[in-house]
């Protein structure tokens, strides 16, 4: 085994046991600060065999729809509207945690005094990389080669002045047929002052009025988003159709106090295939 | 990631050539697509290259490397049998290639075809049999050439992991280490007020006579406790006790003295009008000390001592398997769980109860106590009482003493005794007492295990005594053996008893069974008696009863309610007693009971209600009970106290006399003084606790408590999750204090707006210094904080107090590193929203001549 060889397979090797090493479970997925408490926590537990170090910070962004209706986050610069993230900070904002250990973490948050009402937002940024050991000896005949990786988690934070609303408009419904898929892209934009996060449920009803094909969209829509929708186009003919849709604030994967409820927003449209 | 893998092969050298075994039809018809590494991990825990074979889906993985990454201990009962414990139950599992199958005790199971291969002598078995030998879902990933045990939480290397962290965190020092501020009491000549108060009055015929009643007044006086109490009974003389109680709690020589009405010293507690002197504290702690315990088990073994919830002691057993834990105890019974781990996974549960006689002392230690005075009733004129007691070894105390009894009436009494009491390794415990003109009795009690429990006590008395004040009169003998057995909610208690008093003999037994079935508690007991006087007829009793309790009986409001019912049954006479009894609380404050019963003898039923208020200001009962004739009876008691640093009266509904208590206001620090001025605002909603009991900061800052134990250390400490803020900085957050008696000590909080402080410690290259132990100090100030730096040398603190700090890497390591560095200076700023002193640069140099 050349030399080369041998760096090579110890740094493929401790990438592999680096990545095993890292990460720590949060909770909760979601952070909810009120303006009269302006302060929250998060918990952080270290369920790995090593030491991790932590670091915390706030970032804004939010998550858009980009040219093929995925959601994505989009950062932006801190000092756009809406944004809670220069005045909420993370303590401690750096700190060690041992395996099996618990730490909370407080977010708090100092809004400018002339807010108006209304939500803002931040994203939590936690990052975790294996803790290195105390160098307590000097000792260089033992050199040790490995790669270290970082994991990062974004949590979204929601800070909440006032009385929290939201609502959702439909602004349209087109079709395209794919190779084995009709996509319906769903131009969407939030009424209110919250963000609107829930689901679609759709359901495409032929020219008879029957249900030919049904689906639920995951959405958050913070200011407008054009999510696409895709059912398989197998056994669907060319013609017209109905695409109903239904929206609502609930989300299984979603601590429901994080969700700001409105009525059921429905509409329907009519689609050529 | 397949792009490497074939390095890996390559690097690692071909991968096992497959061989077919003779006889084994689990690899003949099997074809296998691919040979391959791939990383096998244990969750997070373990990770390890191992060579597989590809087939399908499917990836077959050799066992024996699995079990070893699992830390399951393996067997190879024959060539082609694998036995390995099951991570369910622990038995053996074997699984047997020739026949294809898994055998646990005498069931067997048929393997999935092709689920296991011989190569080369090793088994190898397809990842989807290990979920089921794992306990754990196992993820393929033939992208990234991972296969994972997705939860290996019942795995011995999970428990092993969670082990050594728990003892990592058991031994680890704090490294904010931080002495709790020790609060001097503040001197007084006579401080503070106490008020007890108790009514007790019928109020169908209420007169002043009618009433029963007790009021206690105490104070501070000359630094100890001053308590004066008048009782008047509806039938009896009016009783005044007064008392004056002081104890030094680091004292040798005294460590507490009562005048007045006391508690006499001795094994015979009774009340003496005089004195009570004694070195012992007045509130003894819990912790006894250690005992040793030993025992072998196999080379290689961990042994771990639980006790409530806690590890307090470990050893690794030696090369002859031998292991000796030192086991801290407390005073009562202790149950002591022993969990031993082996090399592999392998785990051996015991338990052990030690009973430490309430009156023990540790090794080498002597307490003494003396008191006299006239005694508080008509049986005796005066007594006295000289007690001494010596921790002999570890376990074990002998006592010995004297206690003397003036009469006019039936004559002087003296009688010196001897005690020894300890216990003779786990379990068993030995306690004999000998007093002259009473008794020598010996008890031995025996557990060898925390769910069973026995005693055996025999006792002979002396008869020559007329009027015995320490025995029974007329006792000459008795024989007592208990038994104890408790599983879950299930207990079995029974015990024998026969005594012989003058020339009549007693023997009686009793056994009791306790269950919960369906969230009802069952309670069944039968008890049985027979008695004999000189060569007259032996007559006797037999009674079984049954009572049921539940603590809810329906939804809504019944949900919090209780019922309990009961019946009694004589073997003779039948039925004897038949209860039924209900407690159903109206709300936080108000509970109503009532209850209905018939006896045997009595006329009618009895129907009894009672209301209970327990305001926080005070308790009020009102009873009523209807029989042959009805009776309604008030009763009302509380206390009130004289915060005398809050200038105010608390109400209370408990009694209040002789314990103590702390109060004092939280305050924002703006001059930095570490005290609360008066021009400095309260800060509300601090969490503030003390044995157990905790309060939160009013509006203005104000706390209180009461319920102390008095002139004992006790630790007051500040919840900081209720500041506001991270950054703010309670002048402590702990403090000692030692209350005194019918008293409130003073201590205020000094909450300042502190600072974070975040920088690097870098070498002359600007490359950070992983994992150096830094200490950062205040200048002209007690506080000491230590970090350790990050892996990029970054370092982090918050909660400093303002002013100026220097960090300092700490001169050990230093020294270690050969690397040298002078103190980094910085300042934290007062300011309202917490100061950040950031972007902090500490530099280390290299020492000259050295290799770095």
């Amino acid at each position: 085994m050349t030399r080369v060889q041998s760096i090579t397979l110890l740094l493929l090797l401790g990438a592999a046991n680096a990545a095993a090493a890292q990460g720590a479970s949060i909770a909760p997925h979601a952070v909810v600060i009120d303006d009269r408490m302006r302060s929250s926590t998060v918990t952080l537990f270290n369920p790995g065999a090593t030491a991790i170090e932590v670091t915390i910070g706030t970032a804004f962004g939010y998550p858009v729809t980009d040219s093929t209706g995925q959601f994505t986050l989009r950062a932006l610069d801190d000092s756009t509207t809406g944004s809670a993230a220069q005045w909420i900070t993370a303590y401690p904002r750096r700190f060690t945690l041992p395996p099996l250990a618990r730490q909370t973490v407080r977010l708090l948050a100092h809004p400018p005094q002339d807010i108006t009402s209304g939500e803002y937002w931040a994203r939590l940024a936690i990052t975790t990389r294996a803790a290195s050991a105390p160098a307590l000896v000097s000792d260089t005949a033992a050199i040790q080669v490995g790669l270290t990786l970082e994991v990062r988690t974004l949590l979204p934070i929601y800070y909440r002045k006032g009385t929290m609303s939201t609502s959702l408009s439909f602004d349209g419904a087109t079709a395209a047929r794919l190779a084995d898929s009709v996509a319906f892209r769903l131009p969407m934009h939030r009424d209110g002052v919250a963000a609107f996060i829930g689901q679609v449920h759709a359901e495409l009803l032929d020219s008879d009025g029957r249900v030919v094909r049904e689906g639920r969209l995951p959405i958050a829509v913070y200011r407008s988003a054009e999510p696409r929708l895709r059912f398989p186009s197998a056994g669907l003919r060319e013609g017209h159709y109905r695409l109903r849709l239904e929206a609502r604030t609930e989300r299984p994967d979603a601590d429901a106090g994080a969700l700001v409820q409105a009525p059921p927003v429905r509409a329907e449209f009519d689609i050529i295939i | 990631m397949r792009w490497w893998s074939g390095v890996l092969i390559l690097l690692a050298g071909a991968a096992p050539a497959v061989s077919a075994q003779q006889g084994n039809r689990y690899r003949t018809d099997v074809p296998l697509d691919e040979t391959m590494l791939v990383e096998f991990r244990v969750g997070r825990l373990a990770a390890r290259t191992l060579p597989a074979y590809r087939r399908g889906a499917e990836a077959l993985l050799p066992l024996r490397e699995i079990l070893r990454l699992a830390e399951i201990a393996t067997e190879r009962p024959t060539p082609t049998q694998l036995a390995f414990r099951s991570v369910h139950n622990a038995e053996w599992l074997v699984i047997d290639l020739t026949r294809g199958v898994v055998r646990q005790g005498k069931h067997e199971r048929p393997l999935p075809a092709g689920a296991a291969i011989l190569v080369g002598g090793e088994p190898y078995l397809a990842s989807g049999a290990l979920p089921d030998l794992l306990g754990s879902e196992v993820q393929v990933d033939w992208e990234d050439l991972s296969i994972t045990v997705l939860d290996p939480e019942a795995l011995p290397v999970a428990l092993r992991v969670r082990r050594d962290a728990l003892r990592r965190r058991t031994g680890a020092a704090d490294l904010a280490v931080e002495t709790p501020l020790a609060v001097a009491p503040s001197p007084a000549q006579l401080n503070g007020l106490v008020l007890d108060y108790a009514i007790a009055a019928p109020l169908q015929h209420l007169t002043p006579q009618s009433a029963a009643w007790s009021v206690g007044l105490g104070s501070e006086a000359l630094g100890g406790g001053l308590t004066a109490t008048i009782s008047h009974g509806a039938s009896a003389a009016n009783r005044i006790d007064a008392s004056w109680l002081k104890a030094w709690p680091d004292a040798r020589g005294v460590a507490q003295l009562a005048l007045g009405d006391a508690i006499a010293t001795g094994p015979h507690a009774r009340s003496v009008r005089g004195f009570a002197l004694s070195n012992a504290p007045l509130s003894r702690a819990d912790d006894y000390g250690v005992l040793p315990f030993g025992g072998a088990i196999a080379p290689g073994w961990d042994v771990e001592a639980w006790r409530g919830g806690r590890m307090v002691a470990e050893d690794s057993a030696d090369a002859l398997g031998r292991f000796r834990l030192d086991v801290p105890v407390q005073y009562g019974e202790n149950a002591v769980e022993f969990v031993a781990y082996g090399p592999f996974g392998e785990v051996r549960r015991f338990s052990r109860a030690w009973g430490i006689h309430a009156d023990a002392v540790a090794p080498g230690q002597l307490i003494y106590g003396i008191a006299g005075g006239a005694c508080r009733g008509d049986h005796c004129d005066a007594t006295l009482n000289a007690d001494l007691r010596i921790g002999v070894i570890r376990g074990w105390t002998a006592r010995a003493g004297v206690e003397r009894f003036w009469r006019h009436r039936s004559g002087d009494l003296t009688h010196p005794y001897l005690a020894l009491y300890g216990t003779v390794g786990a379990g068993l415990g030995v306690d004999f007492t000998a007093v002259a003109q009473a008794v020598t009795q010996a008890t031995v009690t025996w557990s060898p295990t925390m769910s069973l429990r026995t005693s055996l006590a025999a006792a002979r008395y002396d008869t020559s005594v007329v009027d015995p004040l320490l025995t029974p009169g007329g006792r000459r003998n008795q024989l007592t053996a208990t038994a104890g057995w408790r599983r879950g909610s299930t207990s079995l208690d029974a015990s024998l008893e026969r005594f012989s008093a003058g020339d009549a003999t007693s023997f009686g037994g009793r056994l009791v069974l306790s269950t919960s079935l369906r969230r009802v508690q069952w309670l069944a007991s039968v008890r049985g008696e027979q008695n004999r006087t000189g060569a007259g007829p032996r007559n006797g009793a037999f009674t079984v009863g049954l009572d049921a309790f539940t603590s809810s009986i329906g939804n809504g409001l019944l949900r919090r309610a209780t019922m309990r019912a009961g019946i009694d049954w004589s073997g003779a006479d039948g039925a004897q007693r038949v209860r039924l009894a209900t407690g159903l609380p109206l709300n936080a404050a108000v509970r109503v009971e009532t209850g209905v019963s018939w006896r045997a003898g009595e006329h009618g039923v009895r129907l009894t209600m009672l209301i209970v208020g327990d305001l926080p200001s005070i308790r009020s009962t009102t009873s009523l009970d209807q029989g042959r004739s009805s009776a309604v009876e008030q009763t009302v008691q509380g206390s009130l106290l004289l915060d005398q640093v809050r200038h105010r009266i608390v109400a209370r509904a408990l009694p209040a006399l002789s314990r103590g208590g702390a109060s004092g206001r939280a305050c924002l620090d703006r001059n930095g003084d570490g005290a609360c001025t008066a021009d400095e605002p309260g800060v509300a909603g601090i969490r503030v606790i003390a044995s157990g009991i905790a309060t939160t900061t009013d509006a203005q800052g104000r706390w209180a408590l009461w319920d102390l134990a008095p002139y004992t250390a006790t630790r007051v400490t500040i919840d900081t999750t209720s500041l506001a803020a991270p950054y703010l900085v309670p002048s402590f957050r702990e403090a000692v204090i030692v209350p005194s008696a019918n008293r409130f000590q003073s201590l205020d909080i000094a909450i300042a707006v502190g600072g974070i402080a975040e920088g690097m410690v870098q070498r002359n290259d600007s490359s950070g210094v992983t994992g150096m132990l830094l200490w950062l100090t205040r200048v002209g100030g007690k506080e000491r904080i230590a970090v350790r730096t990050f892996s990029d040398g970054g370092f982090y603190a918050v909660g400093l107090r303002p002013g100026e700090w220097l960090v300092t890497p700490d001169p050990g390591e230093l020294a270690g590193l050969a690397l040298q560095a002078a103190p980094l200076s910085f300042l934290v700023a007062a300011s309202p929203d917490g100061t950040v002193a950031d972007g902090l640069r500490l530099r280390v140099r290299t020492v000259a001549g050295s290799q770095n």
